[in-house]
């Protein structure tokens, strides 16, 4: 996870030996089960909350691609996201493209948009660059609210649109139980967590955290700074756009102020902080330890003590940016690693004896 | 055409309530280069003081800010000296994670939010004073508002002036003024930098206050209340330009007419459109605003 | 020889101060320059035009016979020139190695040869600090390497070193200028800012010597040494007695 982590062969005394494959993936392995399994025979509220899981971990992931890897804030991926789906939606409603297919179509437009956003942005620093993306984020929830329709679909303004259900019928992702959507997500997740790990050992990964430790000294050693930020723009908007594909077939219902506003964007950004941003993991174990919690919390006190839940994700935030800089995930891999030298230690060492022995 | 012309001063009076709040989130900025996205929690906040005074305790708001003020003057110096300082400490050692502070700050705006969700439900409350029963008409009658309006806009002038007078004729605004331009030669000067920050913090939040106690005689108090208003804020300040006291004041008038005038011209919505148009534009081209400097 | 880099009235104005004062000059390829001066003359400045940090306001500076006067910062290490900045700049969350591989992506995408590269640099500069240690945590001369070690990666023709040596002793000072004579060993031509005359006369081969933004003195180290006008105005009489 962490580079630092990384094994150097030849350059350093090595401090563990090579490690297995059960033992480097063990903990991969009890996940990708237990992830697989886990919503069979659960019942509908239980498998929604988990869909919801997986969702925000992939919104908050493709966040991250651009947020946390290059350092910089967008509070407007809602907006993003927002485009995915309507897209998505117009296409099927008006021309009958199945989403499958519009959510290809979506996500290039919305990389296209995102790029074409970042142009102006990226010039920007710091709290300038957030309070623009906010901007455009807005100006297109009040367009979008007050508009009837664009290129002549009905968007019907903010009422917004109702996806009309096919039927159980794979072809235009559309299904009937909650199953479905889960495995789709599920794939969607490790799709997305893939993409990560690729950039987080490549050349692109490399570039994006040296733009974010420091700007000056990256751009003197040849890194263009805005082309890569176009380029973590243009991965995560269009990733997003999937997530707004997908969550208009999910929920069946769009509208520019639950889609568009702004507490959509500061939820995926604060997912992706808790968990740990620039992290390949931390969006998802930020979403895993927070919406169950949030969902849970607005089912049982939402009729008593509304807002509850969201008044916890904000605590949180602020625990989690004052107590743990680097997000939940530190600790997370810290406790697996620690388990992993409890599990593995003595088999280990005792490999070790054999070879210096021998 | 007579409608439009009747529209400038509405959006001056309207734009001068904007500019006031703003003032708070350009103080705070100017001298820590924090954004405050609490900023819109704060006013809430006030408001809901203020609706609390006078629902119990008859307490017109005007008269509410003796108390109020100074109550969010000590929770603005206390939000910056626990949560704000430890993280620009942090921030200095290592340019790791530029954007904490901000985060920070949301993550508080979404707790006093819902916090003030939970206490007091999400409907709007609003509260019938003497000013806002008052209307002011021009001798011809084709121009009304009411007292209340009038009162927040001269409000946000003499807040500006009282801001202005602080920072420049003070001895402590001038401590201030020089860790806003150079945090560690202040720091050398024996400034005590924190302190400073912890100052303008509570003065930009006991700012709010006192727009919020003028709002509050023609608006409404409700919990999602600051989110309009915070938006609305940043893009008046950024106009202005961050950091300048009159930049607000300007900003705020230049949304506040662009909005009414607009309203008539073209529709309510095209003019809020046309204001985040403007509000990027004014970023691409000039960053530091009218009135920034640097 | 052939002079890879050419200054010609080089000339920054901030305001109405006046920074770098018509400066011209040739850096000879495969040599060491010193670049020495008292504090304000200009120094930094003249190096961050050559490096285009930013854009000087009249003369034109040529490199292996191109125009770069104007040319956009990120396009130089490409071009083969690379910098150190004088208060370090490493990549604070990232290990050592993994900053010079930074460095080391210029014009590649394969991984596995920039890591390996990466660690021949490592080597190559002698730092001390274990590879994999997080850069921010690691002592100021290995900083310093780390430095000199990712500016290597990215291949340049041309180093500019701004006071490398700067807050180090007297036995790291000398490891650094080991360090250089190797690099230019190696075919690098390098420019360095430093304030220790001692130390950058013993390495250079040539030093330019800038007094209140203009060129006071240029040639072989003993002849600035013993150059009335640069003794007066900075190396100052102790300097001849301690040479002899």
């Amino acid at each position: 996870m962490n580079k630092q982590d990384e094994k150097l062969p030849g350059a350093a005394p090595v401090v563990d030996g090579k490690k297995g494959f059960l033992e480097g993936k063990l903990f991969l392995l009890i996940f990708a089960v237990l992830f697989a399994t886990v919503p069979l025979g659960m019942s509908s509220f239980t498998q929604h909350i988990l869909v919801l899981v997986l969702f925000y971990a992939f919104c908050a992931s493709a966040w991250n691609i651009l947020c946390g890897y290059i350092g910089v804030l967008s509070l407007g991926h809602s907006a993003l996201m927002g485009i995915g789906a309507y897209t998505t939606t117009l296409l099927l409603v008006h021309f009958g493209v199945s989403p499958w297919i519009g959510m290809f179509i979506g996500a290039f437009l919305t990389g296209i948009v995102g790029v074409l956003i970042g142009f102006p942005c990226f010039r920007m620093s710091g709290p300038y660059f957030t309070l623009t993306t906010i901007a455009f984020a807005e100006l297109l929830r009040v367009y979008l609210e007050n508009t009837k329709e664009i290129f002549g679909m009905s968007t019907k303004g903010a009422s917004g649109i109702t996806v009309p259900y096919t039927g159980d019928n794979v072809a235009m992702l559309s299904f009937l139980g909650k199953i479905p959507f889960y495995y789709l997500m599920l794939a969607l997740l490790v799709i997305i967590l893939l993409i990560t790990w690729g950039i987080d050992r490549s050349k692109l990964g490399y570039y994006f955290v040296a733009i974010r430790s420091d700007a000056d000294a990256a751009e003197s050693l040849g890194i263009k700074l805005l082309k890569y930020k176009l380029i973590g723009m243009f991965i995560s908007a269009f990733f997003i756009a999937i997530a707004g594909a997908f969550y208009a077939q999910f929920f069946r219902y769009i509208n520019p102020t639950r889609i568009f506003g702004l507490d959509m964007s500061i939820r995926i950004a604060l997912i992706a902080v808790v968990g740990g941003q620039g992290k390949i993991f931390g969006p998802t174990i930020g979403a895993v330890i927070l919406i169950p919690i949030t969902e849970l919390l607005s089912l049982y006190f939402g009729a008593t003590l509304p807002g509850l839940h969201l008044f916890i994700y904000g605590v949180v935030m602020v625990l989690v940016v004052l107590f743990m800089p680097k997000g939940i995930n530190d600790y997370v891999m810290r406790l697996f690693s620690w388990l992993e030298g409890l599990l593995f230690g003595r088999i280990r060492k005792a490999k070790e004896t054999a070879r210096t022995n021998s | 055409m007579e409608n439009t012309l009747l529209a400038i001063p509405q959006g001056i009076i309207l734009g001068g309530a904007y500019g006031a709040i703003a003032l708070g989130l350009s103080v705070i900025f100017g001298v820590t280069r924090v954004i405050n996205f609490a900023q819109g929690s704060m006013l809430m906040a006030s408001c809901f003081l203020y609706y609390v005074l006078y629902e119990n305790y008859g307490i017109d708001p005007y008269i509410g800010i003796i108390a109020v003020a100074p109550i969010m003057f000590l929770f603005g110096y206390a939000v910056q000296k626990f949560l704000v300082k430890p993280l620009i400490i942090r921030e200095r050692a290592s340019v790791i994670e530029p954007t904490s502070v901000m985060m920070m700050t949301i993550g508080f705006d979404f707790a006093l939010m819902y916090l003030f969700m939970m206490i007091f439900g999400a409907s709007y409350r609003t509260i019938k004073t003497t000013a806002s029963g008052i209307v002011v008409k021009t001798a011809d009658g084709m121009f009304t508002t009411t007292l209340s309006r009038i009162i927040a806009l001269i409000a946000g002038l003499v807040l500006a002036f009282a801001l202005w007078f602080i920072f420049n004729k003070t001895e402590l605004g001038t401590k201030i003024r020089a860790v806003a331009q150079n945090r560690t030669a202040a720091g050398l000067c024996g400034v005590d930098v924190f302190k400073s920050y912890s100052i303008a913090f509570g003065l930009g939040v006991a700012a709010l206050a006192v727009s919020g106690a003028c709002l509050l005689q023609f608006l409404y108090a409700q919990p999602n209340m600051g989110t309009m208003f915070g938006v609305k804020s940043f893009m008046i300040v950024v106009l202005g330009g961050l950091g300048s006291i009159p930049g607000a004041l300007i900003g705020g008038v230049i949304f506040g007419v662009v909005e009414t005038v607009g309203a008539q011209l073209i529709t309510g919505t095209a003019a809020t459109m046309l204001s985040f148009v403007l509000f990027i534009i004014v970023l691409v081209v000039k960053p530091t605003g009218l009135f920034g400097k640097k | 020889m052939t002079n890879i880099l050419e200054l010609r009235n080089v000339t920054k104005q901030f305001g109405g101060l006046v920074a770098v004062n018509d400066v011209t000059t040739d850096i000879e390829e495969g040599s060491i320059v010193g670049l020495i001066g008292p504090n304000g003359a200009g120094k930094t400045t003249l190096f961050n035009m050559i490096a285009n940090y930013f854009h000087p306001t009249s003369g034109t500076i040529h490199y292996k016979g191109n125009d770069i006067t104007n040319v956009k910062v990120d396009k130089m290490a490409k071009l083969g020139i690379a910098r150190t900045f004088q208060v370090t700049r490493p990549f604070g969350d990232m290990s050592i190695i993994d900053n010079i591989m930074v460095g080391g992506y210029l014009g590649t995408n394969n991984t596995k040869d920039v890591r390996k590269k990466a660690e021949e640099i490592y080597e190559y500069v002698a730092m001390t600090c274990n590879p994999l240690q997080v850069a921010s945590e690691v002592t100021t001369v290995d900083r310093k390497k780390l430095e000199v070690g990712r500016a290597l990666a990215t291949a340049p023709d041309l180093l500019l070193l701004d006071e490398v040596m700067a807050g180090c002793n007297p036995q790291e000072k000398l490891e650094l200028v080991e360090c250089a004579r190797k690099i230019r060993e190696s075919g690098v031509t390098i420019i360095i800012i430093e304030h220790d005359i001692k130390t950058i006369m013993s390495c250079s081969d040539k030093i330019i010597m800038l007094d209140r933004g203009s060129k006071l003195v240029e040639g072989l180290p003993q002849e600035v040494g013993n150059d009335p006008r640069a003794i007066s105005a900075y190396l100052g009489e102790d300097y001849v007695h301690v040479e002899g």
